[in-house]
């Protein structure tokens, strides 16, 4: 059984408007893969209807062996996939140990849960001095880390990530990059979902190009950094 | 001065069934987005189906609330997957369609009611009915306050469920988000449909507390959808602490406008404290709501 995500032919539609038409890309054990795009590309909608958000109107989506389009989202989790969805989605009125427990909510192993929840205090050690506290008094890269924490809190290897820096100063940006290069480097996989080009490729395996909904291009990071296309269009020219 | 401690705590033992009323109502306004127009026929059905089991098994009203919880949970969880149905089919107007759905349960029951049990006025019997404490020169109905113990009783183990189990923790994530809870692997028709169903069983529950206290008819109900919306909006929509304060103020506003202004003015000073506080506070008395 392959271990990770593989998309094929996927198409979503929001009422009868057609906003992906047919991507397919796979995500391998290990990786660090990137979906770069410009606003409204269709790289959101791709997560969502990946991990049984918004329904799927074509195509399958395989996790690990197992098929799962259109499975409603409480479904997927637990089958080692979580989704950190675009702007955070922290339940803002519960606590910061409550959010990394509701992460848990489908897990029965007391033991592993504690341990995982060991991990990422000590992944996040901000979220642990403020574990008391309710979520909507944390700052957004709190809350960003808090997002990422609840969703390694679902056991899950395999992360989509949605647009992690968005709204974050340039300073956070970096470091919730570089704690991503530490969860992959924990044994996790990646799909990293970014409007800031540069810093997705720049930790990326590989990567794909989204453009209104169809990819335009894709190979390893190093190729597509240095891709004219790309330069030009996400990368600020050929400077 | 006694009258005064008298109407004060007659105020505070009534505000304990409000709180029960109120807690159940803003968790289903909390995670369902609904309003339930129905909620004092639910009221209403609990004292009569009380009073029914009551007057034919003998056995005292107190001690069947745990199998009225039960019976009004179960049809909570039955009547549920139609209002979502109703809720999910016309997405940009579910608030509207939700009102209107429960308009016509809570039109529904009430009719059914009346056919079946007719216009007379009963009276739910228990064991403590007639007596009461004396307590420094202020009198105090045994009756009343049993059924303050037992709201305050079952308003606790609400809130322990919500506040300490992994179930409850799954309900106030819900509460704020559906779709992200979804990710987190909660099944939010489930959380949905046990929501409403305790919703419903707490306000039977309350149904049968005042039964006990007043007496029962098929007209009642309309007074406790009032009472509901007056201690949710004053409390402020979603926030189980301010309806647990708003429900203490509501019956000592009851209490002392039947006192000293007189009962037929109840509903006018009411409203007329909803709309101070309202303008003063519009996010409720303790700013937590929406």
């Amino acid at each position: 059984m392959a271990k990770g995500l593989s998309v094929k032919g996927l198409k979503v539609a929001y009422g009868n408007i057609e906003a992906v038409h047919g991507v397919s890309f796979e995500v391998n054990e290990g990786e660090i893969v990137t979906l770069i795009g410009a606003n409204g590309a269709g790289k959101s909608t791709i997560l969502r209807a990946v991990s049984g958000m918004i329904p799927v109107k074509e195509g399958t989506v395989i996790l690990n062996g197992t098929e799962i389009t259109s499975w409603p989202s409480h479904q997927i989790t637990g089958l080692g996939m979580a989704h950190v969805p675009e702007g955070r989605g922290i339940f803002t009125r519960l606590t910061v140990l409550e959010n990394l427990l509701v992460g848990a909510f489908k897990r029965k192993d007391k033991k592993e849960i504690d341990g995982d929840l060991d991990y990422v205090l000590g992944l996040f050690p901000r979220l642990n001095e403020r574990k008391k506290q309710l979520a909507g008094t944390l700052s957004g890269g709190e809350q960003q880390m808090l997002a990422v924490g609840r969703a390694l809190m679902t056991g899950a290897d395999i992360l989509l990530l949605d647009e992690p820096s968005m709204g974050l100063a340039p300073v956070l940006v970096e470091s919730i990059f570089n704690i991503c290069i530490d969860i992959a480097e924990a044994g996790k996989t990646i799909l990293l979902v970014e409007q800031n080009a540069a810093m997705a490729l720049a930790i990326a395996d590989r990567g794909y190009v989204l453009e209104t909904g169809s990819i335009a291009i894709h190979g390893d990071a190093e190729y597509l950094s240095k891709h004219p296309d790309v330069l030009n269009a996400y990368l600020g020219g050929a400077s | 001065m006694e009258l005064l401690i008298q109407t004060i705590i007659n105020g505070l033992l009534i505000g304990g069934i409000y709180i029960t009323i109120s807690a159940g109502f803003t968790l289903c306004f909390g995670v369902l987005h609904v309003i339930d127009f129905a909620v004092g026929e639910w009221v209403m059905l609990g004292a009569f189906i009380t009073f029914i089991i009551s007057t034919s098994t003998h056995i005292d009203p107190f001690l069947l609330l745990p199998l009225i919880f039960v019976m009004f949970f179960i049809a909570g969880y039955l009547l549920q997957p139609t209002l979502q149905r109703v809720i999910t089919k016309n997405k940009s107007n579910a608030l509207l369609m939700a009102l209107a759905f429960t308009f016509g349960i809570s039109v529904l029951f009430k009719g059914a009611a009346l056919t079946i049990w007719g216009f007379n006025e009963r009276n739910l019997v228990t064991i403590l009915s007639g007596k009461s404490i004396s307590l420094l020169g202020i009198n105090i109905p045994s009756l009343r306050l049993g059924t303050f113990v037992f709201a305050i009783i079952i308003t606790i183990v609400f809130l322990w469920f919500l506040q300490k189990t992994r179930f409850g923790l799954a309900v106030r994530a819900a509460a704020e988000r559906q779709d992200v809870a979804g990710l987190m692997g909660i099944d939010s028709n489930m959380i949905n449909k046990v929501v409403y169903a305790i919703y419903t069983g707490l306000t039977a529950c309350s149904g049968a507390l005042i039964g006990a206290i007043f007496s029962i008819n098929t007209e009642m109900g309309v007074r406790y959808t009032i009472f509901a919306f007056f201690v949710v909006v004053a409390g402020g929509l979603g926030s189980i602490e301010g309806a647990i304060v708003a429900g203490i103020l509501l019956g000592l506003l009851n209490s002392f406008i039947s006192v000293y202004i007189g009962g037929q003015y109840v509903f006018l000073v009411l409203f007329l404290f909803l709309y101070l506080i309202l303008l003063a506070k519009p996010k409720g008395l303790l700013g937590k709501g929406w």
